[in-house]
């Protein structure tokens, strides 16, 4: 179980949140919408122990979170495969031992065997953001936090990659937090649909999906979508400047 | 296969290129020559000739033997110690505001009055061009190491704290490689200055090395012999850059992003 317990932030003196609450169960798959600076980064960020906050609690029975963040964050200086590795090394795993588990799991997300040799620059926008993927997958995370991580992709791309996480959070039995501006992509491939508001500040409505992330029809995603937009707070969230991102 | 051919096109293409710069520059030496007479401009020849004779008598190299001990192992005090402060003082602000004015003075003080000071400290010895190259090369390590240093990316750093990084990987594997893209060529630029500074400084405080044989043609108004000393710490300065720090940071640098709408980069350097 992961749960923020009234938690509040301020950040450079500045409220960001107060008294967020917040539980997601073990296995879930829960994403977090709302209009952009509404603190969604902060509250995974958070949750990554990367921000402390100025009062509450975070409850985290996970040993072994990992992240995937809104750009690759590949270091520029290590090959493909040397990043992917990253967290491996990091445990002190030693390379013979996890070179195989590597070439995998490059294969799982569709990257050649050849690209881990590259340097990061020297790959695509989609091909960066798979090492990154993969650097958060082959250390084999109980919890996976995820920032955005397609948004900067072409939408086949981008569904192609959603698909594929879905499946690998599925098939490990993983716990995941999703972070997107998209509720029709919500709606997709989470199990909660978790919306976030500026004004007022906070959580404004939870809203549990019916059937199975990854395997529901077009026709009842987009029915869930407009039935969540008739909720007054969902709609005032999602207010005029942001109808475009739907 | 084209791309081999098109690359050793290149290669001897920019080879070309420098041998071109080269003869042109002999060149405009020789019409120099032509115009102005021995005593001023001797022939590229004859300074050519001199050098092989102080090669050949073993002048040269104990010479230069001298004068690269006092520039390399003054670049090698003023690259660490610039390095080492340089980094502590991107990491504290408190220590860069400590340092920076007192790198600014340095910075300030003309190498020439730093030569007389050490030829009052240390007299006519060895101990004053090396001292005057620390002392004028340290503000540059220093220079790159703090820059390197506050340009370090902390989003970067977030990611491999998620990815529970000790602290020692994340220097080595994180901080460290971007530091030294900083202080590569502020090295190079120090280890330029430090040959120039160690022959003024040779020049007018010690009776042996490079500086101190020029001033020796000089007083006995031997052009052709300046010149070939000339020509030695040229040399000098070109096999240690090109033969040691260019290859050590191609082996450290493969990662970076190429210049655009060039050959590759081993080939630009070969240049
Ligand atoms: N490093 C920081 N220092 C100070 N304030 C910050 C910092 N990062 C974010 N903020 C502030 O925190 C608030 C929430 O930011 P956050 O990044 O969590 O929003 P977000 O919901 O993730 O937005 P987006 O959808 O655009 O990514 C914003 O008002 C922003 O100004
Ligand atoms: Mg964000």
């Amino acid at each position: 179980m992961l749960a923020w317990k009234s938690v509040s932030v301020s950040r450079m003196g500045q409220e960001i949140f107060s008294d967020i609450s917040l539980e997601i169960g073990q296995g879930k798959i829960v994403s977090l919408v709302g209009p952009s600076g509404c603190g969604k980064t902060t509250l995974l960020m958070i949750a990554a122990g990367l921000i402390d906050a100025d009062s509450g609690s975070l409850e985290c029975d996970f040993r072994n979170p990992a992240m995937v963040f809104q750009e690759p964050r590949l270091l520029p200086w290590k090959r493909a495969g040397d990043n992917m590795a990253f967290g491996l090394a990091a445990r002190g795993q030693r390379r013979a031992d996890f070179q195989h588990r590597i070439g995998a799991l490059a294969v799982t997300l569709g990257l050649d065997l050849r690209d881990l040799d590259k340097y990061p620059h020297e790959l695509s926008g989609g091909m960066r953001q798979r090492v990154a993927l993969g650097r958060a997958l082959v250390i084999e995370p109980d919890l996976l936090l995820l920032d955005e991580p397609f948004s900067a992709l072409d939408v086949g791309l981008r569904q192609e990659l959603q698909d594929l996480m879905v499946r690998q959070i599925s098939d490990r039995g993983l716990t995941a937090v999703f972070i997107t501006h998209d509720l029709i992509e919500a709606a997709r491939i989470s199990d909660v649909i978790v919306v976030m508001d500026r004004h007022p500040r906070g959580i404004v409505y939870q809203h549990q999906m019916s059937g199975t992330p990854g395997c529901r029809a077009e026709r009842d995603i987009f029915n869930e979508v407009g039935d969540l937009l008739a909720v007054p707070v969902v709609a005032r969230a999602f207010g005029a400047q942001d109808t475009d991102r739907l | 296969m084209i791309g081999v051919i098109k690359g050793i096109a290149v290669y001897f293409w920019s080879v070309w290129g420098a041998l071109v710069g080269l003869f042109l520059f002999v060149t405009l030496w020789e019409t120099g020559h032509a115009v102005y007479g021995d005593f001023i401009l001797p022939a590229p020849a004859d300074a050519f000739a001199r050098l092989v004779g102080f090669i050949r008598d073993g002048s040269a190299i104990s010479a230069a033997s001298d004068t690269a001990i006092r520039a390399i192992g003054g670049f090698a005090v003023s690259g660490l110690i610039g390095s080492l402060v340089g980094v502590m003082a991107g990491l504290s602000m408190t220590a860069a505001r400590a340092v920076r004015p007192v790198v600014t003075v340095l910075l300030g003080i003309p190498p020439i009055a730093w030569i007389v000071l050490a030829l009052l400290w240390f007299g006519p010895t060895g101990m004053t061009p090396m001292f005057t190259v620390i002392v004028t090369s340290i503000p540059i390590t220093f220079a790159g190491a703090v820059e390197g240093t506050r340009t370090l990316d902390r989003e970067l750093e977030d990611m491999a704290r998620i990815f529970r990084a000790s602290r020692l990987r994340i220097f080595v594997d994180v901080h460290l490689p971007h530091i030294l893209s900083y202080l590569f060529p502020a090295w190079i630029t120090a280890l330029g200055m430090a040959w120039k500074v160690a022959v003024m400084a040779e020049l007018l405080a010690t009776s042996d090395g490079i500086g101190a044989r020029m001033a020796t043609a000089r007083v006995n108004l031997d052009t052709a012999a300046t010149m070939a000393w000339i020509v030695a710490v040229v040399g000098l300065l070109l096999a240690v850059e090109y033969l040691v720090l260019e290859p050590l940071k191609r082996r450290t640098e493969t990662w970076r992003r190429r210049p655009a709408g060039q050959g590759s980069s081993a080939q630009m350097r070969r240049m």
